[in-house]
């Protein structure tokens, strides 16, 4: 039976048999970059398409600083963006430039406010799968009964961002409880996952 | 020692391999679904003793037959084996299909249900009384009279009886002589005489169960009415608002289809590697087997200087049929077993064994690379199928990704979608066709990892259906080349090219069963 005293009382002991998983502030950790990276510029550094709407992107104060911070002259940054279109940075400097993009896009969809508010989806929060820990090697009789699990999950968002933001790992670690605590008696067996799904 | 319920199952299963029946059949004869009867058949649900009057009516055999055993009721069917039953009014079952119910007077060895059959000796349509309906049973699903809290029902069993079989075709039995005076009383006293022949309409047989879902269709076609409405009838702009919505309403389909399933799927679950995309335009590991085929030999043959008349097959709505496939319901997880369990779907890393047909494509697509590679689950279900075949050898399973798998998941929003765009098709509705098109084409296309739908990233579902749109191209291949065309060509998801009449194969028309022809051309000739 899940939920049991028995889950409580030894699931401190996981690890020891061999289960896969992950504490889930990590996991929580881990879809917020999701959701960042699949936002923004779609096309590859690679293309000139995408190269061109990254340096367009920089081209502001910070952004110039940003390229400044990844190791790139002032000088090659200016032909950079003097003709965007037709420069053809070598494969190291397209790296930077994407390294570069993505800071930036970061720190403005935090500044922004637009993560926030796209995860709490005015007010009605977001949906989150969350999967148990693997248990695939796990000897039979050592297994516990754990399935996925669905919650809507609302107002933590705020908290969570600005968690993450100063990359404050304990504090996205206290929030996953807040989110656990949602579910039954047995949310003490989703304090390790083995993943996290957020529709977002 | 079988009980009687048993051997009244085995005597089913023989009649029905007799007269070449199969389950869709009888349930058809009986007024119940097919799984109904499968399901009584396999013994997770009951044969009723109304169900064996409709049984022993269908067969045209008496009821004492039916429950003798397979070999007395296959011999009475036959005319072998004298009826256990005999009446000076029966005559020789001549007509398996028809209930003859009228033949048989009834006999104090039957059960009450039996005794309300002679009320289906209903003198004639012409005689009926027409007494308006409350609305249909809600125990039988017949017209009924009557409103008990709200709902209209027959007040008893034997009405609901009498309705139903009352609804089904009148036996025409010129040398059988009715037998209104054997009418014993109608057991119920409040019920008016009139009532069961008054509730039997001419409709045909009793109300199969819809195809699909009367409120997905509504949900789809009521879309259809506002955007038309808000658009003032205006039918481009109509149409533009319509495929952006496509999207969000297809997944407001899938939600509301989902509502009181059996399975709760995942809808974020961890992507494996294999299925993650490199980069933006790129691919994953997995290999879908598009068909690109040409009959190598026939292009020879036509260089020669054959001419060979060939017609392009249009397969209809190929990625709507393909919603019925193999789908994991839950996080794939990692199998290492080597074989390959029918309730579990998801990709698998396979080394395909050697095909060696030259009249035939084979069914991993134009793969040229030797050696292993991943397939999705429809791809690996069709080489197995190949394989029980005889025409290839089984393919090797070295990893599974998998997962419990069902394919009845999309089955609810599938039906909801074809049985609209056949309601379009029929009435020539090409505002409706489109948008279901746009529905299913887009939802095929972005439930994997797509930034245009966030509702869903399952991108193993996505090649699921992919490659099942390709097999059951393949198939349908297949069963050209049984019936002896000859495939010329393969390619896409919905084209086949074939030389002679293919019209002996499949039926022409728009719906999902059938195909189109594009054109007609002489290989080798100008096109």
């Amino acid at each position: 039976m899940a939920g049991s005293p028995d889950l409580w009382s030894r699931w401190g002991q996981w690890q020891k048999t061999d289960v896969n998983g992950m504490k889930g502030g990590e996991a929580l950790i881990l879809e917020l970059n999701r959701i960042v990276h699949t936002s923004g510029i779609a096309s590859p550094v690679t293309t000139r398409r995408g190269l061109a709407a990254r340096l367009r992107y920089l081209d502001s104060p910070a952004g110039r600083a940003e390229l400044k911070a990844q190791g790139i002259s002032p000088r090659t940054i200016r032909s950079w963006m003097r003709s965007k279109g037709q420069v053809s940075p070598t494969r190291a400097s397209r790296e930077r430039i994407d390294a570069a993009y993505w800071h930036r896009r970061r720190e403005n969809l935090i500044r922004s406010g637009w993560l926030v508010k796209h995860l709490d989806n005015k007010g009605r929060g977001r949906r989150m799968e969350i999967y148990p820990v693997d248990q695939t090697r796990v000897e039979a009789k050592y297994r516990r009964d754990l399935s996925t699990r669905t919650v809507t999950v609302r107002y933590i968002w705020g908290d969570l961002v600005d968690a993450w933001a100063t990359r404050d790992a304990h504090l996205v670690d206290e929030i996953w409880d807040d989110v656990i605590s949602d579910l039954d008696s047995d949310y003490n067996a989703y304090a390790y996952v083995s993943a996290v799904g957020i529709n977002a | 020692m079988l009980g009687t319920e048993e051997i009244l199952r085995l005597t089913v299963a023989a009649l029905m391999s007799r007269s070449g029946e199969r389950q869709g059949d009888l349930a058809a004869g009986l007024g119940l679904s097919q799984a109904q009867v499968s399901r009584k058949q396999s013994g997770s649900a009951h044969w009723s003793l109304e169900d064996v009057d409709l049984l022993a009516a269908h067969y045209g055999l008496a009821v004492l037959d039916l429950l003798a055993g397979p070999t007395h009721a296959v011999g009475v069917l036959h005319g072998a084996a004298q009826s256990l039953q005999p009446s000076p009014l029966t005559v020789p079952p001549v007509r398996p299909s028809a209930p003859s119910a009228p033949d048989r007077p009834t006999t104090e060895t039957h059960p009450p249900a039996q005794a309300e059959e002679p009320t289906l000796a209903s003198p004639s349509p012409a005689e009926t009384v027409v007494q308006e309906s409350t609305g249909l049973c809600v125990l039988c699903g017949q017209p009924a009279l009557h409103e008990l809290d709200g709902f209209p029902q027959h007040l008893s069993a034997e009405e609901c009886a009498a309705a139903v079989a009352a609804a089904l075709p009148p036996v025409e039995t010129p040398d059988v002589p009715d037998v209104p005076a054997e009418l014993p009383p109608v057991p119920s006293p409040a019920e008016p005489p009139t009532a069961p022949a008054a509730a039997a309409p001419a409709a045909p047989g009793h109300k199969a169960p819809a195809y699909a879902s009367g409120t997905l269709v509504e949900q789809i076609t009521d879309r259809v009415h506002d955007v038309l409405a808000e658009c003032e009838g205006e039918v481009d702009a109509a149409q533009a608002a319509l495929i952006k919505r496509a999207i969000p309403d297809v997944m407001a389909l899938l939600k509301a289809s989902r509502v009181g399933g059996r399975y709760e799927h995942s809808e974020f679950p961890p992507t494996q590697d294999i299925l993650r995309k490199k980069s933006q335009k790129g691919a994953d590991e997995i290999w879908e087997g598009r068909p690109k085929w040409r009959n190598a030999a026939l292009v020879a043959a036509a260089r020669e200087g054959e001419k060979i008349e060939v017609t392009a097959l249009d397969m209809n709505a190929a990625y709507l049929s393909a919603l019925k496939a193999w789908l994991p319901i839950g996080q794939l997880r990692e199998d290492t077993g080597g074989v390959h369990d029918p309730k579990k779907a998801g990709v698998h890393l396979i080394t395909p064994a050697d095909w060696d047909h030259t009249d035939l494509p084979n069914p991993l697509g134009n793969r040229m690379e030797p050696g292993e590679l991943w397939v999705s689950e429809s791809t690996l279900r069709l080489l197995l199928d190949c394989a029980a075949q005889g025409l290839a050898d089984p393919p090797v399973i070295h990893r599974s990704l998998v997962s419990g798998a069902t394919e009845a998941l999309l089955e609810k929003m599938r039906r909801a979608l074809a049985e609209v765009r056949k309601t379009a098709l029929a009435e020539g509705d090409e505002l409706t066709i489109t948008y279901v098109k746009a529905m299913y084409s887009k939802f095929v296309s972005t439930i994997g990892e797509s930034s245009s739908n966030r509702e869903i990233r399952r991108p193993d579902w996505m090649h699921i259906i992919r490659s099942k749109a390709f097999a059951n191209l393949w198939m349908k291949a297949h069963k050209a080349h049984r019936a002896g065309l000859q495939v010329v060509e393969i390619s896409g998801t919905d084209e086949l090219h074939v030389a002679g009449d293919w019209r002996e194969v499949f039926q022409e028309g728009r719906n999902l069963n059938e195909v189109k022809e594009k054109d007609t051309y002489i290989l080798g000739g100008k096109r």
